[in-house]
């Protein structure tokens, strides 16, 4: 009997213990931590009010913190009414963004959370809870990336406030801004642009003599082209007279064949335009110049006749910034072709970007 | 009465015991009420009475009177120290000045510190500026003299009492003087851009071409300060109709043939911080940063500020080669957060 009454008074004394301890932890002031997290940040990379959010996390532990695992409370948040939304299923990453940016650039930071941390969230505290991590590193600045942690940012615009713990240290109080809009949209027009230049006007045979035993050839003008036309470029000859005409004689070595590749033959009459190929260079720019096929040069006399028709001799298929093609006339005449000085003929060159 | 007796002979015994030291000599000292005190060599300093150490007070609204005759050798009770909050800017902690109220240099002050009320279940300030429960005695200067010192670690938005008491030597504290009180904040984070949309005149061959100036605002109370970011969904100005990219670049736009670019100037603040520009966003001319992706920093501030301003400008340069279109774009985000 005496026994007992020994136990009930122990029992009594150890109540009245506990008593004493939770009257003392519900007083207990609003300060007694002695450790804290410092350079805590969040960041959200959408800061626009509604918006979906990733969170990067950052906080260098106190001279003692060696604990594990920590959370994120958003102050009001509830998930509905518009106050935030955290998501459920949340993922703890080292990286942000698509090109896997690791936090330490962004942050500073000089490791990552230790471990395998997974992280949920529950939306109707707006707490992001961080588990399995390790034990933290002392004196050590931490950042992780939550990659898909907020559904919605609160509908509001305004400042709110969150708590950050990790490991032993008393949580940390943050605050961000919800903005209505974080984003910067610039505009750039680049107009477009082409250039034509050709060097010279006047293109004489060389010799200036035509004789029936040979072909003979200009020495050749040069088009440069310019343009930004994404698109390319298209470079276009006409004729005036379709050949090589003598007002003295009111002759005509015509044109041959335009639009269709044609070799001249020595003391056959004729007359070609042609564009060899050693003559023609791209420059820069991202297209490819080449003349077509009808007025592609082989050689001495190959080529294609002009007419009063804009015939397209060349092109290219992009930019171009110092784009050349060499235009040669090649003729040839016979026996019975009239001898006079004055054979001439006017050749036009057009050009244009496909923008 | 005979035991009363033999003990105070005991005592006696001790002191004449302690008086002959070789590294020390008592010069004085005195057994009864009111008795002398104080005694000094060049090694010891000895304050001691023995005799009436009646514990009663007397206390009335602006005084209190305590019996006995050590009272009369005590140090003076300090006054309420200086608190701030930084003008509304401490959110965990608070700065403290204690006032030494006339004591000798050599005094140590204790600082106490309550949440409610004054004295309601206080804490004291540590050496660190933490809160602990043992009091936690330093002289004026290691207090930090008329800077003061900051008290760490305290909640938001709460207003705390503080008061302190003095000492010198082993037997003299104080009672805690009358309290101040001051609250700390809560933490803060502004930030805003202007305008939403920029557009570049047209971008000529050869020639850099500047935005218009963009418009930051940053204020945070944060301890560290904060940082403001940048990014690009693009990484440069996209032309989705000709599938072209004016790349972001770091450098000088006027050696390249094409480029585009950010560049921050006119970082200021209207207190705390500085505000500043951070590299490759902070050179001037035509040189600029690459924006990528992620979150790069723009502007920080390592303290906290109020009224953080700063610009940000656009640069590009187009080639003869870049594909002509008017739909080239970036968008680029702008983020901020203090660093608490």
């Amino acid at each position: 009997m005496k026994k007992l009454k020994q136990t009930n008074k122990k029992i009594q004394i150890i109540l009245a213990l506990l008593v004493l301890v939770a009257a003392n932890m519900a007083f207990l002031p609003k300060v007694f931590a002695t450790t804290y997290l410092t350079k805590t940040s969040l960041i959200f990379t959408n800061m626009n009010s509604g918006g979906a959010s990733s969170l990067i996390v950052e906080f260098t532990t106190s001279a003692s913190n060696t604990g594990t695992n920590g959370q994120i409370v958003f102050s009001g948040w509830t998930g509905s009414a518009g106050t935030g939304t955290v998501a459920t299923s949340q993922a703890v990453a080292n990286t942000f963004g698509p090109g896997s940016t690791d936090c330490e650039t962004i942050t500073g930071a000089t490791a990552h959370l230790p471990g395998s941390p997974t992280a949920a969230g529950t939306a109707g505290t707006g707490t992001i809870a961080i588990t399995d991590a390790t034990a933290l590193a002392i004196s050590t600045s931490y950042c992780y990336v939550l990659t898909s942690a907020i559904t919605a940012n609160p509908t509001s615009t305004g400042q709110g406030t969150a708590t950050v713990t990790a490991g032993a240290d008393a949580a940390s109080n943050v605050a961000f801004d919800i903005i209505s809009n974080d984003q910067v949209v610039v505009n750039a027009t680049v107009p477009p642009s082409y250039t034509l230049a050709l060097s010279g006007n006047t293109d004489n045979f060389s010799p200036l003599a035509l004789s029936t035993g040979s072909i003979g050839s200009t020495t050749g003008i040069t088009a440069t082209v310019n343009t930004n036309a994404q698109n390319g470029w298209y470079l276009w000859g006409l004729d005036a007279n379709t050949g090589l005409k003598s007002t003295t004689q009111s002759y005509t070595v015509a044109s041959k064949t335009p639009g269709s590749n044609a070799t001249l033959t020595a003391g056959t009459e004729g007359y070609v335009t042609g564009l060899p190929a050693a003559g023609i260079t791209q420059g820069s720019g991202a297209g490819t110049t080449s003349a077509i096929t009808a007025y592609a040069s082989s050689g001495s006399g190959n080529g294609s006749g002009l007419d009063t028709a804009e015939r397209q001799i060349a092109k290219s298929t992009g930019t171009a910034n110092g784009a050349i093609v060499t235009i040669k006339e090649y003729a040839a005449i016979s026996g019975v072709t009239p001898a006079a000085l004055d054979y001439s003929d006017t050749i036009t060159l057009v050009g244009a970007g496909s923008f | 009465m005979k035991s009363a007796v033999l003990a105070l002979g005991l005592v006696t015994a001790i002191f004449a015991a302690f008086s002959s030291s070789p590294s020390y000599q008592l010069n004085s000292y005195g057994i009864g009420p009111g008795g002398s005190s104080n005694s000094t060599s060049t090694t010891y300093h000895l304050q001691a009475t023995v005799g009436e150490q009646a514990n009663g007070s007397t206390a009335g609204s602006t005084k209190t009177a305590n019996n006995g005759s050590v009272q009369t050798e005590q140090l003076n009770v300090p006054p309420a120290p200086t608190l701030s909050n930084g003008s509304n800017t401490y959110y965990n902690k608070l700065n403290v000045i204690v006032s030494t109220g006339g004591n000798p240099s050599d005094t140590a002050f204790a600082i106490r510190v309550a949440t409610g009320s004054c004295n309601n279940s206080p804490l004291y300030v540590q050496a660190s500026g933490t809160l602990g429960a043992s009091p936690v005695y330093q002289t004026y200067s290691s207090w930090g003299s008329g800077s003061g010192s900051y008290m760490t670690g305290l909640a938001v938005s709460t207003t705390y009492y503080v008061n302190v008491a003095a000492k010198q030597g082993l037997f003299t504290n104080t009672e805690f003087g009358a309290c101040a009180s001051a609250a700390t904040v809560s933490p803060s984070t502004t930030f805003s851009i202007s305008p939403n949309t920029i557009t570049l005149s047209n971008l000529l061959p050869g020639s850099v071409i500047t935005s218009s100036n963009l418009s930051i605002n940053f204020a945070t109370n944060g301890n560290s300060g904060g940082t403001v970011y940048v990014s690009g969904a693009n990484s440069g100005l996209l032309s989705n109709h000709v599938s072209h990219t004016i790349a972001a670049i770091t450098g000088n736009l006027t050696l390249q043939t094409e480029g585009f670019g950010v560049q921050a100037t006119g970082a200021t603040e209207t207190s705390g911080g500085p505000l500043t520009t951070v590299s490759p966003y902070s050179s001037s001319g035509s040189t600029v940063g690459a924006e990528t992706t992620a979150p790069s920093t723009i502007l920080t501030s390592t303290t906290p500020l109020v009224g953080g301003f700063a610009n940000a400008n656009f640069q590009a340069k187009a080639s003869v080669t870049t594909p002509a279109s008017n739909d080239y774009q970036e968008v680029l985000t702008f983020i901020a957060a203090g660093n608490f």
